[in-house]
């Protein structure tokens, strides 16, 4: 719990934001489905770090109130995007072995047939 | 005015029709497909023609309750339930029952049922019979609701209706491009009259409307007929011009309608439709809605002494016109459009001349004369193999006796043979209430509008008996050489539509009213092969089936002298039962008895006059050859020019504004909306670059969209804009 | 501690139209499961039974007291309410025609009712929440089933790609609209939007709010597809099966719209920094989506760009009514909602037609002839595109009439005019299609069409009986949903953020 406290709630912030772009910036590099999908998976643990900093820095009065859903609010939030991403997880992976059955190999780039 | 339950029966006279017409409609073709042509015909058309009987036995009983009640109280109004309810005004569903309606219902359906039944046999041949049926239900429904209705905008409705029916039925014989220009210039003349007629119900909205002192008589139906009659008086000491124009535009109305010159021009044009259709509503009963319209509306226009010297000024100068072109016509139906077209021009008068009464009189005797002329007329034309001019016919009163005997009594109807047929009454009370007007400003000779009108129907009664006389001495007179010999010529009444020719081709399961190219053409060739069956030396015309001469006979009872002489003899029937009041003795500067002399005068001058040029054979200057025609009657038979001016006329300015626009369209709007198009599209292909299908894109567009977002919010943020 | 107000409120008649529809997804894949083979027709009525029985309840509590229960987290209002029902109408109506078309086109996947109706249900909670999380959560029900019944013609390539990229954008942006989410909370501290407007209301406007109020705009609009957010709209409607594309169109953007009016409401400053925003975006996409349109040569295709229009027209609606003096009236948008819904599904069902074997061809030559194979749908298209257009009788006339005047009202001309000319060039098109379904001569590709089922007729039929009943009845259908207004939910005490006039101050 000290060392926590000791590091400002900035830094927390900067490596959260650093995952976030790199992971934004995955997705529109990779050419894999599943790297991409990991990308925003990392995305996604950015926002799940900036969720608990905040939980953990916010200002203890609604706690104190007594306004349990309030003050844990972040903390559930991360629960849930756990959960849901899981699930993002389950149903992605399946179209992308749909796509591996129909065309052998995945790539994102073969995938262009719907444009205009 | 309260609703006496006994009137409300009236409604299902209009319902009755209106599901005949449904039924027609609907079921009317699968009837005659599953009976079969030779029964399922007469089926439909004897479900077609009860309706109307049942009708007119229902009117007839609606009649003899009014006839009950007294005299101030015979007026009801039924209404069945609102219609249009817009910020003050209501026009809700409303018939009125009164003395004038029920002789226009008895009218309408009494001689409607009769020629409905001769139509079955007219139109036996006829593959699209049901058709005929459905319109001409629907027509009568129409007529129905515009002699019914309580208020304007009910007559409007029928008024139109009864111009769409018309319209349907001038065409029904649409393959023929002749018949659809016909129907077309039907339509559109009649436009220009309905512009007046909505014009001056507009007119009568925006005054009532305007009015705190008529809206308490009125309430909020402002176009009843009891509300705005009531208000009429009031209105024309506040407002004269407007009263005088309002009834100008109703009387433009009534021209269009009942073929007033100058807008006559699409009547004689109307007799491409089927013989009935002439009879029933270019005879009898549509042409005449004008003229109920100014007896419906004459306490509001009697009121305006300018309006009604019009009235008869122009009620004289068609009949006069309608028979002077009469002279020269050498189809029968065309001489009996025009003399329609010049009895009209006599009810007229009598409206001008304030006697209303005396006006629906001549509707009620030429209904039954006129439609006479014209079944006998269609029966003539039937026995002749659809042969219309007049000078293929002679001595067909060897062949045809039942129809020659009832058309002479429609003749004589018509020519005004003192005392002993019907037209002669109601002429007589035509002209005597005309000669002896005497209210109302002097002008030519020291007369008033309408003298000069009554003494202009005087001549235009010896002309009559002219060219009727000429007419059927052409037909039933002379020798039967002129059709022994006859060359075919063009103005057959189609019949490339009989079943005669369905054998031919197969074009009997196209329905719809539109046809490729190739039909068209095929129709009109089949026409010209019809030609070849047509008159000729081994012709024997043969008496009409019954369902056709009991019609014929029927009318023409109704067309002798009892009838005219019961209505407008002595007792003033009619006048009585109209005005609401016991006639008041007219004591003009013309003598009851010298009327009666110049009217036998006109009659036998034009009739003796007729029997002297046509009595032994046929002059050459009515030939086939035009050359030899006197110039004066060929400029009569060319209607004088009238129609040429009127119509060319406004189809050259029509052409040259339709020039000018199709320029303008082609060049400016054209160019403008096709520069958009072509720049819409050229965006369209811009927008789409960015849309390359692959996702990695996507995602990088929206994140520059996202980076673009952020940027702008804390571009807004640094500048200090919030708060 | 109080322990009583550990335990929230909890008030089950307002989660109820939710709960039918989630526990009919799960009765709906039990008999799927145990259904005998190739006979869809228990789950079909099981569903639209549950759909039936949840619209029944949400048309019981319609105009009842709006109030908050669940610890703040489902708010029950008319407003929700009347878009929950679009949305169980909705998935009603696409379930009609999805039997014949899923065994016409043999997609062997009943598990498309138990997963639409899950999707419903995610809508319904996005729309009916005032709390962050729910939103968030019901987004992603609504969102994962679709990405699942987008890719459920599974021996289909382009239904797969659809999926795929509706996947990967769905998600990327729902760690947008989640990371925004994260910033809001770590500014005011809360999830939920009547506590983070009260908040951002009172301090000024700091950066970390409206950079993450700018991220949640990125994933609602990812939703609602605005420009620049809107580029997976057609390539996923032309792609997905035609009646997973209807539902989509309609409940996805019905459900986007209702959180986005939340979101708008409770973020506040709309006047100052998002208001020249959203006016562009408004532009952007009706401009956008109808120019795009112009230039497509597929049906599915140019309907998917004409939602990315009509999600324009949608947001003129919004904009007016937050910018209207006076109270916040959204009834404009709700009619509209109601039309678009109506006449889009319908659309969509009438093209489901050119579904045969597994081959399913929607390019404009594929639809013609449809007049002469199915008169009926094909003449209710026609009146579909027409109220799409904005033809009068129809709803979307009076829709557009209503979101023009509401624009007028709220002085803002120039969105009325940009919205007018768009519809004007949406013509082009709208008619394109109803030319092409007209045209009877056969092309070389001969196009084959199921004959159309009774059920199809019928979905029709409730679609056109929807835009001209709307359309008839405009007067009352407004006048009824006179009190659509996004006040302050009961019993959170909120000083107005925006110039809203709630139901208390109002008249």
């Amino acid at each position: 719990m000290g060392l926590v406290n000791d590091v400002p709630l900035q830094w927390f912030l900067a490596l959260s934001l650093y995952m976030f772009v790199l992971g934004a910036i995955g997705v529109m590099v990779r050419r894999n489905p599943v790297v991409m999908f990991m990308c925003i998976e990392l995305m996604l643990n950015a926002v799940n770090l900036t969720f608990l900093a905040f939980a953990r820095y916010q200002p203890s009065g609604a706690l104190a109130s007594g306004d349990v859903p309030t003050a844990m609010a972040g903390q559930m939030m991360v629960i849930f995007v756990m959960a849901v991403a899981a699930a993002e997880v389950a149903v992605g992976l399946g179209i992308i072995t749909a796509i591996f059955r129909l065309k052998n190999r995945a790539d994102a780039d073969d995938l262009g047939s719907l444009r205009g | 005015m309260t609703v006496p339950n006994e009137f409300s029966t009236v409604w299902w006279i209009v319902f009755l029709p209106l599901l005949g017409f449904l039924f027609q409609a609907l079921l009317g073709k699968r009837l005659v497909e599953t009976l079969g042509a030779k029964f399922g015909r007469p089926a439909a058309g004897a479900i077609a023609v009860a309706p109307i009987g049942l009708a007119f036995l229902l009117g007839a009983d609606l009649t003899s309750k009014l006839a009950q009640l007294p005299e101030h109280a015979r007026a009801a109004v039924s209404t069945l339930g609102p219609w249009m309810s817009v910020q003050g005004l209501q026009v809700p569903f409303e018939l009125r029952v009164d003395p004038l309606s029920m002789t226009m219902v008895l009218i309408i359906t009494g001689i409607g049922a009769l020629i409905h039944l001769y139509a079955i046999g007219y139109m036996a041949q006829e593959r699209d019979f049901p058709r005929f049926f459905t319109y001409l239900n629907l027509f009568v429904a129409a007529m129905l609701v515009l002699v019914l209705g309580n208020n304007l905008v009910l007559t409007f409705v029928g008024w139109e209706g009864v111009g769409v029916c018309s319209y349907l039925l001038i065409g029904f014989w649409y393959r023929d491009l002749a018949n659809s220009k016909a129907a077309n210039k039907a339509f559109i003349v009649n436009r220009v009259g309905d512009v007046g007629f909505a014009l001056g119900m507009f007119w009568i909205v925006h005054l009532l409307s305007q009015n705190r002192e008529t809206l308490a008589v009125t309430g909020e139906r402002w176009l009843s007929y009891d509300t705005i009659l009531a208000v009429s008086p009031r209105l024309l000491e506040m407002f004269p011009t407007a009263l005088f124009w309002i009834s100008i535009l109703l009387f433009i109305g009534a021209m269009g309608k009942s073929a007033q010159f100058p807008l006559y021009v699409w009547l004689p044009d109307a007799m491409a439709g089927p013989t009935p259709v002439s009879a029933l509503i270019h005879a009898a009963t549509m042409v005449t809605s004008g003229v109920y319209l100014l007896n419906r509306m004459s306490p509001w226009i009697a009121l305006s002494p300018a309006a009604m010297g019009i009235i008869a000024i122009v009620g004289a100068v068609t009949a006069l016109v309608g028979a002077a072109i009469a002279f020269g016509q050498t189809d029968i139906k065309t001489v009996l459009a025009y003399s329609t077209v010049s009895q009209l021009g006599y009810m007229f008068i009598a409206c001008g001349v304030g006697a209303f009464w005396a006006g629906m009189f001549h509707v009620i005797t030429h209904a039954f004369f006129k439609a006479l002329l014209f079944l006998g007329s269609g029966a003539v034309i039937y026995a002749m193999a659809h042969q219309q001019d007049m000078r293929h016919y002679g001595n067909l009163r060897r062949y045809l006796p039942i129809t020659f005997a009832t058309m002479a009594v429609g003749w004589a109807a018509i020519v005004g043979v003192p005392f002993l047929f019907s037209g002669f009454w109601s002429k007589e009370a035509v002209l005597g209430a005309a000669v002896n007007q005497t209210h109302g400003a002097t002008g030519a000779f020291g007369l008033t509008a309408g003298q000069l009108a009554g003494w202009v129907g005087f001549a235009v009664a010896a002309m009559t008996a002219f060219y009727m006389t000429r007419m059927m001495l052409l037909t039933f007179g002379t020798s039967e050489e002129r059709w022994r010999d006859a060359v075919p010529d063009h103005h057959a009444e189609p019949v490339h539509s009989h079943e005669a020719d369905a054998d031919h081709h197969d074009v009997e399961d196209v329905e719809g009213f539109f046809f490729s190219d190739a039909e068209m053409e095929r129709a009109s060739m089949l026409e010209v092969h019809e030609e070849h069956h047509d008159l000729d030396s081994h012709h024997t015309p043969r008496e009409v089936p019954w369902v056709m001469w009991v019609p014929l006979v029927l009318l023409a009872v109704g067309s002798l002298g009892f009838v005219g002489s019961w209505l407008g003899g002595a007792n003033h029937r009619l006048e009585a039962w109209l005005t609401g009041h016991a006639p008041h003795e007219a004591h003009g500067p013309v003598a009851h008895n010298l009327l009666i002399g110049i009217s036998a005068l006109a009659f036998v001058s034009g009739v003796g006059l007729a029997f002297w040029l046509y009595g032994k054979k046929t002059p050459v200057w009515e030939g086939m050859d035009d050359k030899k025609w006197n110039p004066l009657q060929l400029f009569a038979r060319r209607q004088f020019g009238i129609d040429a001016i009127l119509s060319d006329g406004t189809v050259r300015l029509g052409g040259i504004v339709g020039a000018v626009c199709f320029a303008l369209d082609r060049y400016v709007v054209d160019g403008v909306v096709n520069g958009v198009g072509v720049l819409a599209r050229s965006l369209g292909g811009a927008v789409r670059q960015p849309q390359t299908g692959y996702v990695r894109t996507y995602a990088t567009l929206m994140q520059y969209g996202a980076v673009a977002l952020v940027a702008y919010v804390v571009y807004r943020l640094m500048t200090g804009a919030p708060q | 501690m109080n322990v009583n107000a550990l335990i929230p409120t909890v008030d089950w008649r307002a989660l109820a139209p939710f709960t039918i529809v989630v526990c009919t997804g799960i009765v709906a894949l039990i008999i799927e499961m145990l259904r005998p083979r190739r006979n869809n027709n228990l789950v079909v009525g099981v569903s639209l039974f549950g759909l039936l029985v949840a619209g029944w309840s949400l048309f019981g509590m319609l105009g009842g007291p709006s109030d908050e229960s669940f610890a703040g987290m489902i708010l029950n209002d008319r407003f929700g309410q009347i878009l929950q029902l679009v949305m169980v109408g909705s998935c009603a109506v696409c379930f009609l025609f999805s039997e014949p078309y899923l065994r016409e086109k043999r997609i062997p996947f009943a598990e498309f009712y138990p997963l639409a109706l899950w999707s419903t249900a995610g809508g319904m909670l996005m729309v009916s929440s005032k709390h962050l999380l729910m939103v968030f959560l019901g987004l992603e029900l609504l969102s994962i089933s679709l990405y699942c019944l987008a890719g459920m013609s599974r021996y289909e390539s382009k239904s797969e790609e659809s999926a795929l990229k509706y996947f990967l954008l769905g998600s990327f942006a729902s760690a947008f609209l989640l990371m925004g989410i994260a910033f809001i909370y770590g500014e005011t501290a809360s999830l939920h939007l009547g506590r983070i407007s009260e908040v951002l209301g009172a301090a000024s406007a700091s950066p970390l709010s409206t950079i993450g109020a700018a991220m949640v705009l990125v994933g609602l609009g990812f939703k609602l597809a605005l420009v620049p957010f809107h580029q997976w709209t057609p390539d996923v409607y032309q792609g997905a099966p035609t009646n997973v594309t209807a539902f989509m169109a309609a409940v996805s953007k019905v459900a986007a719209l209702g959180a986005l009016v939340r979101f708008l409401w409770a973020i506040g400053t709309l006047d100052t920094v998002w208001f020249p925003l959203m006016w562009w975006v408004a532009v952007a996409t009706m401009t956008v989506g109808n120019l795009a349109a112009l230039v497509q040569n597929d049906v599915k295709r140019t309907l998917g760009y004409s939602s990315i229009a009509h999600a324009g027209y949608l947001l003129v609606g919004v904009l007016a009514a937050f910018s209207a003096p006076g109270r916040v009236s959204l009834d404009a948008t709700a009619f509209y909602l109601i039309s678009y819904a109506a006449m889009t599904i319908g659309a969509f069902a009438v093209i489901s037609l050119t579904a045969s074997g597994q081959h399913e061809g929607t390019r404009f030559y594929d639809v013609r002839g449809l007049w002469k194979r199915a008169p009926w749908a094909a003449g209710c298209l026609v009146v579909f595109l027409c109220s799409l257009i904005g033809i009068p009788i129809t709803s979307g006339f009076f829709g557009k009439l209503l979101i023009f005047q509401a624009a007028f009202d709220a002085g803002l001309p120039a969105l009325a005019v940009l919205l007018a000319v768009n519809s004007a060039i949406s013509t082009y098109y709208y008619l394109g299609i109803i030319q092409a379904a007209f045209v009877t001569e056969e092309g070389a590709v001969a196009p084959r069409f199921g004959k159309p089922s009774a059920s199809l007729n019928l979905a029709c039929a409730v679609c056109l009986a929807g835009v001209l009943g709307a359309g008839l009845f405009a007067g009352p259908l407004i006048r009824g949903m006179g009190t659509a207004e996004v006040g302050p939910p009961v019993g959170v005490p909120v000083q107005d953020p925006l110039t809203i006039h709630t139901k208390n101050t109002s008249d």
